[in-house]
């Protein structure tokens, strides 16, 4: 029997993750032929070790590697009988890549203004953490949930003079569990590592990022867990294109769902069908919901993904998880979401609707979603069933002043607020 | 009342079709260069060549090759607000045209409204029908995307007005009754001060299409495919005088890039974005720019199947110099298809040429004398989007 190895290499050594890149493979088995090439898609790891073998019959074949930031990397190659072909790939491959794994996890634009201007980060060079960040000169504040619930969250997140005063009475935040590492990267470009004990409950974290005429709040979603470990979240700092200052981008490194948060945050999701057929195969999902150790954040992110991608009527299988989501998680708002997006879009009969219902004001009372197809997906719920509650309107007039500040480029909300 | 907007008609009563509304925006009176220009808000936007040229374009091909057995082209809309020395509405010329379309709507707020609402009033006679809304001109970011018509900036006091909130569009569209809509938006989405001062307010903008009670079509919301020339916070670019990159990309795309396998080769929602994305990047990296387009909120679901699958072949060499010197030529079960000769085309650092999708066979040869190899014959399995080909030249001892 022949095979083929498929790999992506990554020169970060940080970033393995076995589900990282979607792939296709194009080929005519037995070489030649006059009809259209047959199709698989394949998930490759992107690691620094070895990579995934497949069975193949012996023949020619293309295979494509489909990147989150929507570049296709291609090589051609010919299988012979009972041969293993090695098809490897690299970050090195990506046209006009600068560093790091920018294309393969999710990371800011590559493009910067020479004259990009930050102000009022206070930069730091540290060697060793946690000790980083008990100095009152961090610049990267944390900041718990706001002591204010249900409709006063949604009303302050929609104005800048407020978040400007309340964020002025704070001061840095100290937990030990909470470890922060700064890395400065030049070309203003600043990344910070945080990385949260797994095994205690955190309350909502927040962080504050300012450019020269903007600044911006960026959710954090912390803690990440990953079967039991913790995987470190990635906030980075960098001045962008079009006149418009820093630009924050939180991403995190998980080593099994990494990939599908990258293409999550580009809006790629043209290509993420496999990934997730991919961890339904390995009741990773499920697992991940069903494990109350694990990470509810990573399991709305699928959901969202699934029910973005999938035909409502193909995804049933997700009715009996998403219910749990909600119900288990009572401090994330996307966990409801999901629930009333799912009832939303294939609603099995009439009374399902106040299920919806009930789910949406939960969603809003829970705060601000950690991601920004919840804050999305929230504003669309409170428009399509406005008529089914008297509180929907002025939920939606709340909910639509802080989707407009919202970055829709990015997987995890970060609103932005001009100065 | 007639629709003047109306260029094609064919809808068979009780068959699901596919009903196009083009919208493209040139001419813009209250912008810089503008009959009546108000620098106050103009902010730089100037007068555009490329939105009725790519209207014009996705009209034609609309009309020539659009194909779907399920849904057929049931009727094409047009608004074309483009610069004329009579001060004129335009016209639009087609052999398949059934409509007079010899003053089609200039584009303002109120008769975008107007064509919006009889293009909805066809797409409502069956929940099977599909819409595709195309929209090229100027846009801005306040948050969210405004996508400016010909009147923006005509009152002082509301210059929004002018304006369509594409969210709010989109929302109201989810509660009407066609299931299948495609929205193909090729605007900038930069912030200027004007939208930002309007950052934080909801409902900047007209929203065209009130939303109703999801009951009415069943509970469920419609299926939507937005698909964003651009990335947020970015600009779109078009060419002087020509078509804007993302339009050339688009009919690209719905011309085969845009098919995936897993659906039987239809283009997809899905796979269309995948072609976009590779097509704007190299057509934007190719004039020095950079252009991402960006997918929100779609749902997979088939649109078109094209007659003939073509797929872009690019040929390049290493080094870059020899392939000026080399005869390219590509053959399908042995016969030519395609071919470069240094001879009779000029000098290009990457050939292309459009391909079906199969197994192809590409020879690299070299006019005597020269200082390279002829190749040996490279096979090439063309494949969705776009199939690249790097040829090693070797010089001769």
């Amino acid at each position: 029997m022949s095979a083929m190895t498929l790999s992506f290499r990554v020169s970060d050594p940080d970033v393995s993750i076995a589900r990282g890149v979607v792939g296709r493979i194009y080929g005519y088995p037995d070489g030649g032929g006059d009809a259209l090439p047959s199709i698989e898609e394949i998930v490759i790891p992107t690691t620094m070790e070895d990579g995934l073998t497949i069975k193949v019959d012996p023949g020619r074949y293309r295979v494509q590697a489909m990147l989150p930031s929507g570049t296709i990397l291609q090589r051609e190659t010919t299988v012979g009988e009972g041969k293993t072909v090695s098809v490897a790939f690299s970050d090195d491959d990506v046209p006009g890549r600068t560093a790091g794994s920018a294309d393969v996890v999710p990371s800011p634009p590559l493009v910067f203004e020479p004259q990009a201007r930050i102000k009022e980060l206070k930069r730091i060079d540290v060697e060793q953490f946690p000790e980083v960040w008990r100095g009152a000169a961090a610049s990267l504040p944390l900041f718990e949930q706001l002591p204010i619930a249900g409709a006063g969250v949604w009303q302050v997140f929609a104005d800048a003079k407020r978040i400007e005063e309340l964020t002025s009475l704070w001061t840095p935040y100290e937990r030990g569990l909470v470890k922060r590492l700064h890395i400065n990267q030049g070309n203003n470009r600043d990344k910070w590592q945080l990385d949260a004990a797994p095994f205690f409950e955190l309350p909502r974290l927040w962080t504050l990022s300012r450019g020269s005429d903007l600044f911006e709040i960026v959710s954090l979603p912390l803690p990440w867990r990953s079967l039991g470990d913790s995987s470190a979240v990635e906030v980075v700092v960098s001045g962008s294109g079009s006149g418009v200052a820093a630009n924050t981008l939180v991403s995190v490194h998980d080593p099994l769902l990494g990939g599908l948060l990258a293409y999550l945050g580009r809006g790629r999701l043209g290509n993420v069908r496999p990934l997730i057929e991919s961890l339904e195969r390995d009741d990773l999902i499920q697992q991940t919901i069903e494990d109350k150790r694990l990470n509810p954040l990573a399991a709305c992110a699928a959901a969202y993904v699934g029910l973005a991608i999938f035909d409502p009527y193909e995804a049933e299988k997700w009715d009996r998880w998403l219910p749990n989501i909600m119900d288990w998680f009572p401090s994330i708002p996307d966990g409801a979401i999901v629930h009333a997006r799912r009832i939303i879009l294939r609603p099995r009969n009439p009374s399902e609707t106040e299920y919806a219902v009930q789910a949406i004001k939960e969603a809003y009372r829970r705060g601000i979603p950690y991601f920004t197809a919840g804050v999305l997906a929230l504003r669309d719920s409170l428009l399509l069933l406005k008529d089914k509650d008297k509180e929907f309107g002025e939920m939606l007039e709340n909910v639509s002043k802080v989707t407009s500040r919202l970055d829709v480029g990015q997987a995890f909300t970060v609103l932005r607020y001009p100065d | 009342m007639p629709d003047n907007a109306l260029v094609f008609q064919n809808g068979v009563p009780n068959q699901p079709g596919t009903h196009v509304l083009i919208v493209g925006i040139g001419e813009y009176p209250h912008l810089m260069g503008g009959a009546a220009q108000d620098l106050t808000v103009a902010e730089g936007m100037e007068q555009l060549d490329a939105p009725p040229i790519s209207a014009r374009e996705m009209a034609k091909w609309f009309l020539d090759e659009f194909d779907n057995v399920e849904k057929p082209l049931a009727s094409l809309a047009m608004v074309l607000s483009e610069a004329s020395p009579e001060d004129k509405p335009a016209r639009f010329e087609h052999g398949r045209k059934t409509e007079p379309a010899d003053a089609l709507p200039r584009g303002s707020a109120d008769e975008v409204g107007a064509t919006i609402g009889e293009w909805l009033n066809r797409a409502s006679t069956n929940s099977a029908n599909q819409t595709i809304f195309f929209f090229c001109g100027h846009g801005v970011s306040a948050g969210e995307s405004i996508l400016l018509l010909r009147d923006f900036g005509a009152k002082v006091h509301n210059r929004f007005d002018g304006a369509l909130n594409l969210n709010d569009f989109l929302g109201g569209m989810q509660t009407m009754k066609p299931d299948f809509q495609v929205f193909l938006i090729d605007a900038c989405r930069v912030p200027t001060s004007i939208s930002r001062s309007v950052l934080g307010k909801a409902h900047v903008g007209r929203a065209m299409v009130d939303p109703v009670d999801l009951d009415l079509r069943g509970g469920a919301p419609a299926k939507q495919s937005i698909h964003h020339s651009s990335s947020t916070l970015e600009p779109s670019y078009g060419r002087l005088q020509g078509a804007s990159l993302y339009t050339e990309a688009l009919v690209q795309a719905l011309d085969g890039g845009g098919a995936q396998a897993n659906v039987g080769y239809w283009v997809s929602t899905l796979g269309l974005q995948t072609a976009l994305a590779a097509y704007v990047s190299r057509l934007a990296a190719k004039e020095k720019v950079e252009q991402q387009p960006e997918l929100l909120r779609s749902t997979q679901f088939t649109i078109h199947k094209p007659k003939r699958l073509l797929i872009p072949l690019y040929v390049s060499s290493s080094p870059k110099e020899a392939l000026a010197k080399a005869r390219i030529e590509a053959y399908l079960k042995g016969n030519l298809v395609g071919y470069f000769d240094p001879k009779e085309h000029a000098a290009v650092e990457e050939w292309v040429v459009n391909l079906e999708v199969r197994e192809h066979t590409v020879h690299a040869t070299f006019h005597p004398p020269s200082d390279y190899e002829d190749e040996p014959p490279l096979e090439v399995v063309v494949a969705p989007p776009e199939t690249l080909c790097p040829i090693q030249f070797r010089r001769k001892p």
